[in-house]
């Protein structure tokens, strides 16, 4: 083996490992199973951000009362909110990144973070 | 009025056979990605850089992905396509690393850098024309990986057999 | 020095600028206009997209309250002046619309009507949010029916305005989330954003693409469940899709939506949903309501009319009604693929 092979050899590690940094980087791609979070939103500034694993129950103030979020068993939901249609309860429990509840009335949001693996850039309905 | 061959010409031949031989089984191998090879092929190349010069070894790469290709039964297709531009980003690099560092390295680094440059080739091929989806890249650091292994291998077995430097620039 | 030492920085360099943040798709959520918009920007850079979800939701609230047909406000204000039949000054956030309401009108026959306010209220779809109430009965909207409200009766002359008819009440709804995105995008465009869509309670516009693929888009099946098709788009699109599932109350064990026809005074009931593609927001918003109403009976006629070539409407059995050119770019993904018929826009 000469320097120059040496050399040769060195870098084709480097680029190899580079590209398993560059590729495979960003842990938040939310294909691991570290601690997901949820975040509320209150009429557009962040409320709160709740990591999944711990129990909690949180109270969200807005302009049509309060929000009842609760978080139990790794999941979130929207366990109580003014509105008359439900809307928000009806979305049931929040477990994967990119699912989320809303409330209209109160100017709520309830989202599980990190970058869903969808398969659609956007939903049409 | 007969044509008639140099010895290189024999040399040539021979060695493409061999190539191409190697050029067939390898079309034989499972791979992620259909039609991105390892690049076994290029330990022939490599072999004829380091015994008759870079020149020679475009010869060969060239007859092996043509005849391979019509071997196999996949000329014009996007296997083709795809072997073609590891041949010549192989050669590329192999030409450039010999004009640039000829005395310096050996078959094993040779071999690596022929690998690499085989494979990447391959893969902006592939992702560009191919298959331009995002989860392609997620490959990538698997399939160089599969290419420095493959290089440094044949790398060691080739210098084994040519322990010389490549002959001077072409 | 030698050729090896010289040309070492140089590949160094190259290699480190490979290492940069990638381009990628990302995506904020926000309230706004009434409804939850999502901002998708292809990009690398993340404060851009954090920066342009504020400046579109800030621009998103004040459309949402300048047209807001029922509460205080600019559009509230030019309903009352019109009610009293005196001539008064357009207010400019206000006019653009109207003139493009008068043309939808004209172009839809009347099928789509934004100055029958008076018949959505009369419905209770007026609020964001809605009390039980029973349907209001055949009389009442008999008789707002004979008051014959309609765009033409709204004189603009430059500036100023003035109403034929005192019962012509306007209700931008259809309409105003498609011109508002339009204007949005318009805003992401002045930032230097040139690969995004814009999602505003499920209607979107897409310009540019992510990278070297087109935009995948879903289209939710009617009943909720599912994506009942997909779609590429490229270059600058608008998908508007109009339900009787998205405004609507139930009562007693009847659904009444908010998509009313203006000849009947009563929800359509000749289509479950509508999908239109088109280039402009406003008429894409506004078509998909317009040939909800028409139904299959007068779809292929209203779509010439009113320029869409690219419509598909899900018919109360499950059938689709779609033009050929709707047919290129839709992918059924549930099976079995619904039956499809092809209807040629003609008048």
């Amino acid at each position: 083996m000469t320097r120059g092979d040496g050399l040769v050899v060195i870098c084709a590690c480097l680029l190899v490992g580079l590209s398993y940094v560059q590729f495979w980087g960003a842990p938040d791609d939310g294909t691991t199973t570290a601690t997901r979070e949820v975040r509320i939103l209150s009429g557009g500034t962040e409320f709160a951000r709740l990591p999944l694993d711990r129990d909690a129950l949180v109270e969200v103030p807005g302009p049509a009362g309060i929000t009842r979020v609760e978080i139990a068993d790794g999941a979130a939901r929207c366990a109580a909110s003014p509105g008359s249609q439900g809307i928000c309860q009806r979305a049931g429990w929040l477990r994967e990144a990119g699912d989320m509840a809303v409330s209209l009335p109160n100017r709520v949001l309830i989202e599980v973070l990190g970058e869903a693996e969808r398969s659609f850039d956007s939903v049409n309905y | 009025m007969l044509l008639s061959t140099t010895r290189e010409d024999h040399l040539i031949a021979w060695l493409a056979a061999l190539a191409i031989a190697i050029h067939v089984l390898e079309a034989a191998l499972p791979s992620p990605i259909p039609g991105v090879k390892p690049g076994l092929a290029n330990v022939i190349t490599v072999l004829a850089l380091l015994l008759y010069g870079w020149r020679v070894a475009v010869w060969v790469s060239l007859l092996r992905v043509l005849a391979g290709s019509l071997l196999v039964g996949s000329f014009l297709s996007p296997t083709f396509l795809l072997s073609l531009t590891g041949a010549l980003a192989s050669l590329a690099a192999l030409g450039l690393a010999t004009a640039v560092a000829g005395r310096h390295l050996s078959a094993l680094g040779l071999c690596v850098l022929a690998a690499l440059a085989h494979m990447l080739g391959q893969f902006l091929v592939a992702y560009t024309l191919i298959i331009p989806h995002p989860a392609l890249l997620k490959l990538l650091p698997v399939l160089l990986t599969a290419a420095l292994l493959f290089g440094l291998a044949s790398g060691t077995i080739a210098r084994m057999m040519y322990p010389q430097r490549p002959p001077a620039a072409p | 020095m030698s050729t090896w030492q010289r040309l070492m920085p140089a590949v160094l360099i190259l290699l480190l600028a490979a290492c940069g943040p990638r381009p990628e798709v990302h995506t904020e959520r926000l309230l706004a206009f009434g409804t939850v918009v999502e901002l998708s920007i292809y990009t690398h850079d993340r404060e851009l997209v954090r920066e342009a979800a504020r400046v579109v939701g800030e621009d998103l609230d004040y459309m949402h309250r300048a047209w807001h047909a029922w509460e205080p406000g600019p559009l509230g204000r030019t309903n009352q002046l019109l009610a009293t039949g005196a001539e008064f000054s357009a207010n400019p956030s206000v006019l653009p619309l109207i003139l493009e309401g008068q043309r939808l009108e004209a172009d839809s026959d009347g099928l789509f009507n934004p100055a029958l306010g008076a018949l959505f209220a009369l419905w209770g779809f007026h609020g964001d949010e809605r009390e039980e109430h029973a349907p209001p009965d055949e009389a009442e909207i008999r008789a707002l029916l004979e008051t014959r409200p309609s765009m033409a009766d709204i004189r603009v002359d430059g500036i100023r305005m003035r109403s034929d008819n005192p019962a012509v009440r306007l209700d931008l709804g259809g309409f105003a989330k498609g011109y508002g995105v339009d204007r949005a995008v318009e805003r992401l465009r002045e930032l230097g954003i040139e690969h995004a869509i814009l999602n505003a309670g499920g209607d979107l516009r897409a310009i540019g693409r992510p990278g070297n693929r087109p935009w995948r888009i879903g289209i939710r099946h009617p009943d909720g469940e599912g994506v009942l098709a997909s779609l590429e788009l490229a270059g600058d699109e608008s998908v508007y899709t109009s339900g009787d599932y998205e405004r609507h109350f139930i009562y007693a064990g009847e659904r009444f939506h908010h998509i009313l026809d203006p000849r009947t005074g009563r929800p359509a009931r000749e289509a479950r949903s509508v999908t239109v593609i088109h280039r402009d927001g406003a008429r894409a918003d506004a078509a998909a309501t317009a040939l909800f109403v028409a139904g299959p009976a007068r779809f292929a006629e209203i779509a010439a009319r009113l320029g869409i070539e690219q419509a598909m409407l899900v018919d109360p059995q499950g059938a689709v009604l779609m033009t050929p050119a709707m047919a290129e770019r839709i992918r059924f993904e549930q099976q079995p693929a619904p039956p499809v018929i092809l209807v040629e826009p003609a008048r």
